[in-house]
């Protein structure tokens, strides 16, 4: 006989889990005590937010789901925002928390909170194990769960007496679930969409997420190159094409590129993978209906139709439903050269317009250009939110599908430190580089304390504009200059703040010490804070549409003219 | 706006109202109004029946969300030709 906990660690060893992540407290402590000596490893951190979004990124780097182990109350309740950033942006982890002990549930019990009732809008599902044969069979169920169909997460609730009780070996007990897995694309709709995809004179690909998920990168550019279409993605999608093809115009909508939305508005047709349409992404949801047909293919059914109603619905997974539409788009269809060279137009004309900009100081597009030409392609980037996420949205260059990590649907500030740590646990021999703003990182700059315990290396840039830029970004804009309950008056000095958990910081005062001090660091594998002063003043991320205006009404940085018509002139 | 009746059946795992919860949270975020809802606990399944008024894009939407929890085992639903009458409690019976 062994308790229901040992045998849950001896599972977890047996299923190759590495590396978890956590905080104990009293209802946790038998799971914890159960790791001792084993070999996967604990990473304390120092929030259990920070513990989640590593597993989130983890996760998402890993392609298996994270796990994360708090206690009850306050432990698991500082979940929450975890929970639900894994849930919107379609992340796999495993949350197991600790929970009083069956015989004082919902009497108020010290650190009781009822976090099943508290999570379940927010996660795939969850478990309240009462049985201890039940222990081990929850848990293999919430991992399979978590990537099973579209991936995220799902929570474990472990009342402290079941995990103390003893079970014979391995925990005998079953787990009702009914899995749902992948339906087969219907080949009828196939067929309808890519009739639809030949018949159209300026076709636009919309890439999300799902792609990066469903390994479909190589039919994505398959069908793109075959068609000569461009390339648009959500903000998530940026994940999953590389940001070099000719044919890729960046994301669209609220702070997206100016030739993506060009791309989107003119299109006469838009094939959407693995996308949900979001409000950010599209802005109006009419009017992308508007004279334009859509196909949309996606893991979930739910998804479809949800925000957008397409011409074709196809449910299933992304590289299957591309392969079956390759096999029958004829090899030599019809490219509209002049389309995507229209687009490319506005591109360069945007490029170049940037490289005229004499923003003194720091401009936040370059920095990152700066830091890209020292940064290995296939180096982790994660980010914060704030406009540093969306100046990274603009001008960050993904090369490497898969490395760009970022708090998309829910939009958590915090997220980029942790997330940056998660990242270079699962792959430690890759750079990992965190651009963070001020405003984010002192959300969870006390997890800076693993860099030095575990040896991480990451490097973080803060965008430090001493605001909370997007905000005041809005009161700018759509509060007439009321500006109020953003700026900071007395930030922290984040080279002592570093230099504090022992890593070295730095405060260029010009471009080349930023690439110098940057490239050092991941020459010799070294963590560093580079704190970047950006003038709040001068830092409007543009171009910029309004919340639920259509792309059409995009405001554009000052002195950068362009007709977003087709055949307006940039032809 | 129609009426239209949701059939869910659910896992029953061990009586757990968790399975029953986790709908509701999914139609609780509908555009629909519940009108009424009727549970029945079997041995192995939840069966719940949810009248609803609506509009049927909603009601599908529902559905297609519903579809996806774990312990949902089949969801459908139909137009409601009439909601049934529950017998109402009086106030100050359910101490009685």
């Amino acid at each position: 006989m062994v308790r229901a906990v040992d045998a849950l660690a001896d599972e977890v060893v047996k299923m190759n889990i590495k590396e978890v992540f956590g905080i104990p407290g009293g209802q946790i402590m038998p799971l914890f005590d159960a790791f001792y000596g084993k070999d996967t490893k604990i990473f304390l951190f120092r929030h259990e937010q920070g513990a989640i979004h590593a597993a989130d990124a983890y996760g998402r780097i890993t392609r298996r789901p994270g796990i994360v182990m708090v206690t009850s109350g306050p432990g698991a309740t500082n979940l929450a925002t975890g929970l639900a950033n894994a849930m919107m942006d379609s992340s796999p982890l495993v949350a197991l928390t600790g929970q009083v002990p069956t015989s004082v549930f919902g009497r108020d019990a010290f650190q009781e909170t009822d976090i099943i009732g508290l999570s379940m809008p927010i996660v795939k599902h969850t478990f309240m194990v009462k049985k201890p044969d039940d222990l081990v069979p929850a848990f293999k169920a919430a991992y399979r769960i978590a990537t099973d169909g579209r991936p995220g997460p799902v929570l474990v609730d472990l009342p402290r007496d079941v995990q103390l009780s003893e079970v014979k070996g391995e925990c005998s007990g079953s787990i009702n679930v009914n899995y749902k897995g992948v339906p087969e694309p219907d080949i009828g709709l196939v067929a309808y969409a890519v009739k639809l995809l030949m018949d159209a004179e300026r076709p636009v690909m919309l890439v999300g997420g799902g792609v990066c998920w469903s390994n479909a990168t190589e039919e994505v550019l398959a069908i793109a190159e075959t068609l000569w279409m461009p390339i648009v993605t959500t903000l998530p999608g940026k994940n999953c094409v590389p940001n070099n093809h000719p044919l890729f115009m960046g994301p669209a909508g609220m702070h997206g590129r100016v030739e993506a939305d060009a791309a989107l508005i003119n299109s006469d047709l838009v094939l959407a993978i693995g996308t949900r349409f979001s409000d950010r992404t599209v802005g109006d949801f009419k009017e992308f209906q508007r004279g334009r047909r859509i196909i949309h293919i996606d893991i979930d059914k739910s998804e479809i139709g949800k925000n957008v109603k397409p011409s074709v619905g196809i449910i299933g997974d992304a590289k299957v439903a591309l392969r079956m539409m390759l096999e029958l788009i004829p090899k030599a269809a019809v490219k509209n050269e002049a389309f995507v060279n229209w687009l490319r137009s506005i591109k360069e004309s945007y490029e170049k317009f940037r490289e005229q900009d004499n923003m003194p100081g720091f401009a936040p597009w370059k920095v990152l250009k700066v830091i890209r030409e020292v940064t290995p392609p296939h180096a982790i980037t994660a980010t914060s939110v704030g406009s540093h996420q969306m100046w990274s949205e603009l001008h960050w260059d993904v090369y490497v599908p898969g490395t760009f990590i970022t708090s998309a649907g829910l939009g958590t500030m915090g997220f980029g430190l942790p997330a940056a740590l998660g990242a270079k646990v699962a792959k430690p021999n890759v750079p990992v580089i965190d651009i963070d703003g001020d405003g984010s990182f002192q959300m969870t700059m006390q997890n800076l304390a693993l860099v030095r315990e575990y040896n991480l290396p990451i490097i973080v840039v803060i965008f430090d504009n001493s605001t909370l830029m997007l905000v005041r970004h809005w009161q700018m804009l759509l509060y007439s200059r009321r500006i109020i309950g953003v700026d900071f008056q007395a930030n922290p000095d984040f080279i002592k703040i570093a230099e504090a958990y022992g890593i070295d910081g730095v405060r260029p005062s010009n471009y080349d010490e930023l690439r110098s001090s940057v490239a050092r660091a991941i020459r010799s594998n070294e963590p560093l804070v580079v704190d970047v002063t950006i003038d709040r003043e001068r830092d409007l991320v543009l171009p910029w549409v309004q919340p639920g205006k259509w792309l059409t009404e995009v405001t554009l940085p000052d002195g950068f003219k362009v007709d977003l018509r087709y055949g307006g002139g940039h032809e | 706006m129609n009426n239209y009746k949701i059939s869910i059946t659910l896992l029953n795992n061990d009586g757990s109202v968790d399975p029953v919860v986790r709908a509701l949270n999914v139609i609780r975020r509908g555009k629909v109004n519940v009108k009424s809802m009727l549970t029945y606990f079997n041995q192995n399944h939840v069966n719940v029946e949810v009248y609803v008024e609506g509009i049927e894009d909603e009601v599908n939407w529902v559905c297609n969300k519903l579809n996806k929890l774990y312990d949902v085992v089949n969801v459908s639903y139909s137009t409601s030709i009439s909601i049934p009458k529950v017998q109402s409690l009086q106030v100050g019976e359910r101490n009685g």
